[in-house]
């Protein structure tokens, strides 16, 4: 069993609509996805549905080997980070600590005062009057304390400064490398993805677009620039196009180079490959929904 | 010990910076055998950047044979990048010096050349 | 869950108590002048020298009625105070309690902190629920038994524990009605994930089901006894025993009767045999008045069974809670 995550069909749908569908993914163990999207791509959805808050209509989810929203043994093992990073406001620190501890079997009270003590939080005061950085560490040392094998955060710097941004991210990664975590992370900013990410998963109009390792998209996606009407090569998929009165511009996806001497080839970064994505969810380079593999 | 860096706005993907940068210390003799590089964690943690990258750099600087994991102690610089110069190299040097300059007095400016080596280096990519 | 249940509530939780430490002095405080005035204006040692006989002599010579009458009157302004004090309370208590308890969590957000936990989301709520209904039950009581006490004299002075609206005031069913009110507030709020909405929806049902079952339910907890005694007559029934008359008037249900069984008015009247003639005149030879009514020694097997009611209510409301967050807030 080496999917950590596993979902086949999955859909959920409020009243009329569907707010994800035919979701059939697998997320490795030890890897970090970045889930991206438009607000309302149904990003939340499949997270909540991951930490069993929500329950499929349709299709079926899998965390570690069971059913979340059954199986309470699974949450005690996921570490979970709402959009927001909603705490107790009036609790202090300590007293999430408190709660954690009670709440899940395999608490470690040093690891969650260690990481606070570090970044010289004070885990006495209420938490509701920490700032938004501190208030993000602080939730996320709550869920890194349980010794998940399974971190999922939601949106989880969006509301950060830089500085505090850096800093939680910095944490977190630390903390991967210390204790061999699989991430999900949902994200805005498509800038931090190619740092953080070795997997992407891009949701558009309540379906998965594109997915798999980045290194793999990265190496299949070329901008190709040409004089205005050269053919478009024929063995690549053309994710968008954009014509001036002398030059074609081509997003492809290619799994050979590009030989053709009218086409000038480039590297793309994820994020113009990922807004590419973005800019029309029809583009599909991929035949349809594939899951995610292990990258060797 | 080195400090990494990473350069969001290259085009390099993260795992070759890494690698490039411990290269390129061993270059200047920043690193020397024996040394030993910041752990996977420290790393991971100060640029806040994916742990499989960092472990991606390093088993590609492993495979090289420029680095070995050492299990309980880090990974240690085990090679060198001396530059071995061959004959060869410095007689392709001169011949693309006398290109360069051959170019230039065609009117070719720097971005010219640039172009030409990129499309002639694809199009031979492409022809082997 | 224990410990969270008091961290997340002990404000609530002692901001209660403290309502309840004020409410009791300022009991005590009334309480003291209610007794002395109980014990110096001589209606204890009537009431002790009458005892509790089924009927008094009508000529008032023994029957405390005046001096229980003064009692009361002396007393009107505080006794209205405690009638609306005292039925608003046990609402409010559970209400307080129990509106926030998911819709908070829901509001804020923090459902997904603490139903993300190694507990699953039913040992979340029923933990909860069952504490914090224990917690409403102990205020609720202790809120009871300071009530009981204040009423004492009253209840003795005007016989009316048992008649409607005296009765919701004292005794268990107080704690019975805040245990009732916490559960609606449990389950509004998680209905409407909202506290204020839910606050609303449950003043609104409590009141609606408390009316129900005052006015159709709880007469007919036991069934009803019936009297009839003659008009004219040198005693009456002992109003200071505690009977609660439900059908002293109106068609059908109580009244004046000929001596041929009909009807004559509504209501009872007595004459004294010294002026029988005036009764003879207006009701005929013979007539009887006719009563139904519940005994006062039902008092507190009413007390039960209401209680009782409305913990079953309480018990079916925050078992729904439990299957709506469980189902419905997915």
């Amino acid at each position: 069993m080496t999917s950590v995550l596993e979902t086949s069909a999955l859909g959920k749908r409020y009243r009329r609509t569907w707010a994800l569908r035919d979701c059939s993914l697998a997320i490795p163990r030890g890897c970090i996805v970045g889930l991206v999207g438009p607000n309302g791509a149904g990003k939340t959805t499949l997270l909540s549905l991951a930490v069993g808050l929500l329950r499929p209509t349709s299709g079926s989810i899998r965390v570690l080997g069971s059913d979340p929203g059954r199986d309470p043994t699974v949450l005690a093992r996921t570490g979970f980070v709402a959009q927001d990073t909603p705490l107790y406001r009036d609790f202090t620190a300590d007293d999430l600590f408190a709660m954690g501890r009670r709440l899940n079997e395999r608490w470690d009270d040093g690891l969650a005062q260690a990481r606070l003590a570090r970044l010289a939080i004070p885990n006495d005061r209420p938490v509701g009057s920490l700032s938004g950085g501190q208030r993000a560490q602080v939730a996320l040392a709550l869920v890194l304390a349980k010794r998940p094998d399974l971190l999922i955060l939601d949106e989880p710097v969006a509301s950060l400064d830089p500085l505090a941004r850096r800093e939680f991210l910095q944490l977190l990664m630390s903390s991967v490398a210390e204790q061999g975590l699989t991430v999900v992370l949902s994200s805005h900013l498509l800038g931090d993805l190619e740092r953080l990410c070795d997997h992407l998963i891009v949701l558009s109009a309540s379906r998965v677009q594109v997915l798999g390792p980045v290194d793999e998209l990265l190496a299949e996606h070329r901008l190709l620039v040409g004089g205005r009407g050269a053919p478009e090569p024929t063995d690549a998929t053309v994710v968008r196009r954009s014509d001036t009165e002398r030059q074609t511009t081509l997003l492809v996806r290619t799994s050979g180079p590009i030989v053709d001497p009218r086409w000038s080839a480039h590297p793309v970064s994820l994020e113009d490959m990922v807004l590419a994505y973005l800019q029309d969810p029809a583009a599909g380079a991929l035949p349809g929904p594939r899951p995610l593999e292990a990258s060797g | 010990m080195i400090e990494f860096r990473l350069d969001t706005r290259s085009h390099v993907v993260p795992y070759l910076q890494l690698v490039q940068q411990v290269r390129q210390a061993l270059r200047m003799g920043l690193l020397e055998r024996d040394d030993r590089l910041p752990t996977v964690r420290d790393v991971a943690g100060s640029l806040a950047i994916n742990p499989n990258t960092v472990l991606k750099a390093y088993r590609e600087l492993e495979l090289e044979g420029l680095v070995q994991g050492r299990p309980g102690q880090g990974t240690f610089i085990v090679g060198s990048l001396g530059a071995p110069v061959h004959a060869s190299h410095e007689k392709l040097r001169r011949e693309l010096a006398a290109w360069l300059g051959r170019a230039r007095r065609e009117g070719l400016t720097e971005d010219d050349v640039i172009a030409m080596f990129d499309t002639t280096r694809r199009s031979a990519e492409g022809a082997a | 869950m224990i410990w969270l249940t008091w961290r997340q509530h002990r404000g609530q939780i002692l901001t209660a108590l403290v309502t309840l430490l004020l409410l009791g002095v300022l009991l005590f405080v009334t309480g003291r002048q209610m007794r002395d005035a109980f014990t110096s204006g001589g209606l204890e040692a009537c009431l002790d020298t009458l005892g509790t006989p089924a009927f008094v002599p009508i000529d008032g010579s023994s029957n405390c009625v005046d001096l229980g009458e003064s009692f009361a009157a002396r007393f009107f302004n505080l006794r209205l105070l405690a009638l609306v004090g005292f039925l608003v309370l046990p609402l409010l208590l559970g209400m307080f309690l129990g509106a926030p308890v998911v819709a908070r969590e829901l509001e804020q957000g923090t459902h997904q902190l603490v139903w993300t936990q190694g507990v699953g989301r039913r040992r979340w709520a029923v933990t909860k629920f069952a504490l914090l209904a224990l917690s409403v039950l102990v205020l609720g009581s202790i809120f009871a038994v300071a009530v009981d006490l204040w009423f004492e004299p009253l209840n003795r002075a005007t016989g009316q524990r048992f008649t409607w609206l005296i009765f919701d005031q004292q005794g268990i069913v107080v704690a019975g009605y805040a245990v009732f009110a916490f559960a609606l507030g449990v389950l509004a709020g998680a209905m409407t994930r909202r506290t204020l909405r839910a606050m609303g929806v449950t003043l609104l049902l409590f009141c609606i089901v408390r009316f129900g079952v005052a006015v159709w339910v709880r007469p007919e907890l036991a069934p009803r006894a019936e009297r009839s005694y003659p008009v004219v007559a040198t005693t009456m029934p002992n109003r200071l025993v505690g009977d609660w008359i439900i059908g002293g008037g109106g068609p059908g249900v109580g009244g004046i009767y000929d001596a041929e069984g009909r009807e004559v008015q509504g209501g009872q009247s007595f004459c004294e045999p010294d002026r029988a003639q005036e009764c003879v005149d207006e009701y005929g030879e013979g007539a009887m008045n006719f009563e139904i009514y519940q005994p006062a020694d039902r008092y507190w097997r009413f007390q039960v069974l209401e209680a009782l009611v409305f913990a079953g209510l309480s018990f079916v409301l925050l078992g729904a809670a439990v299957w709506w967050i469980r189902r419905r807030l997915t």
